[in-house]
């Protein structure tokens, strides 16, 4: 009959039968699993983030730049006074209204203005 | 060897960093497993013991990562979430197991070497003296930190070791006697 081992003895036993390289291997697939699932999760959320900053931003300068723009300013209109002012800057209003009256006449707008100027 | 900063690996795997998350189980996964043997053996659930570790260490990674980071030793921690989940999978299945006759016979896996048949030694002891002894030689814990994890007295954690190790030696010094040191206990050699 083999003799009681000592106690030191039983705990280095322990020891080498505890020991990881020892041990039976487990392949720990459904934890592995869910920490990949953790990863996708966490990815997916920094992308989203990622994603809604930018989106914020864009909108951001999108919305300055609309409220600081100057409106479009309509053509200088020319003084009714103003000699000069008509052909000079293209046909205004006032012109296209004016030829409407006296090309039915047969008289020609430079003309009028011609006497005008006299 | 560079010394791994075993806190860093548990931020990272709750961060989703796989070769942590691998790297933890495997350094863990050994210890924490025969820990939960030696818990669950007293049910005859010890092929229950990947699961209950699987389970803890999913509970783990859920953890806030300003939580873990607070963590101060993260053996006897894991330990003590490993145990916490055992005692859940028992309370759980204690039903089904006092209708079992028999528990599953395990696959021949041809004969167990010497340190296995250790193991089941230390998993054939009551289930308060086997957790002390596994959380000394698995989980490499002192006697302080074993009492913190069992919330017991350090003088009970020291008495309860020197009973198993004094029922070790004298199945040691019986190879041929069968490994039955509590009643019903199902490993036999």
């Amino acid at each position: 009959m083999p003799s009681k081992p000592t106690q030191d003895e039983v705990g280095r036993l322990l020891d080498g039968a505890y020991d990881s390289s020892r041990m039976p291997t487990h392949a720990g697939v459904e934890f592995l699993a869910e920490a990949h699932a953790r990863a996708v999760t966490l990815w997916l959320i920094r992308l989203a983030v990622v994603v809604g900053i930018a989106a914020a931003v864009g909108l951001a300068v999108v919305g300055y730049k609309l409220a600081t723009a100057s409106p479009a300013l309509p053509d200088a209109l020319p003084a009714h006074d103003d000699p000069g002012a008509g052909p000079r800057n293209g046909a205004t209003g006032s012109d296209r209204m004016r030829d409407a009256i006296l090309e039915p006449l047969g008289i020609e707008r430079g003309l009028l203005v011609g006497v005008r100027s006299r | 060897m560079k010394a791994i900063d075993e806190r860093k690996l548990l931020v990272r795997t709750a961060r989703g960093h796989g070769p942590s998350a691998r790297l933890l189980w495997e350094l863990y996964a050994p210890r924490l497993i025969g820990f939960a043997r030696s818990l669950l053996a007293s049910q005859g659930a010890q092929e229950h013991a990947e699961d209950v570790v699987q389970i803890a260490l999913c509970k783990v990674i859920e953890v806030p990562t300003h939580r873990l980071r607070k963590v101060e030793a993260v053996g006897p921690w894991l330990f003590t979430i490993v145990r916490t989940s055992a005692l859940n999978h028992m309370r759980g299945e204690r039903r089904e197991m006092k209708r079992r006759v028999h528990a599953a016979p395990a696959k021949d896996m041809g004969p167990p070497s010497s340190f296995e048949l250790l193991r089941r030694a230390v998993e054939a002891l009551p289930s308060d003296e086997a957790e002390v002894v596994t959380l000394r030689h698995a989980g490499g814990l002192t006697f302080d930190q074993v009492s913190e994890v069992l919330a017991i007295p350090r003088s009970t954690a020291a008495s309860r070791y020197s009973r198993a190790i004094e029922r070790l030696r004298e199945s040691l010094a019986e190879p041929e006697a069968p490994l039955k040191f509590v009643e019903g206990t199902r490993y036999a050699k």
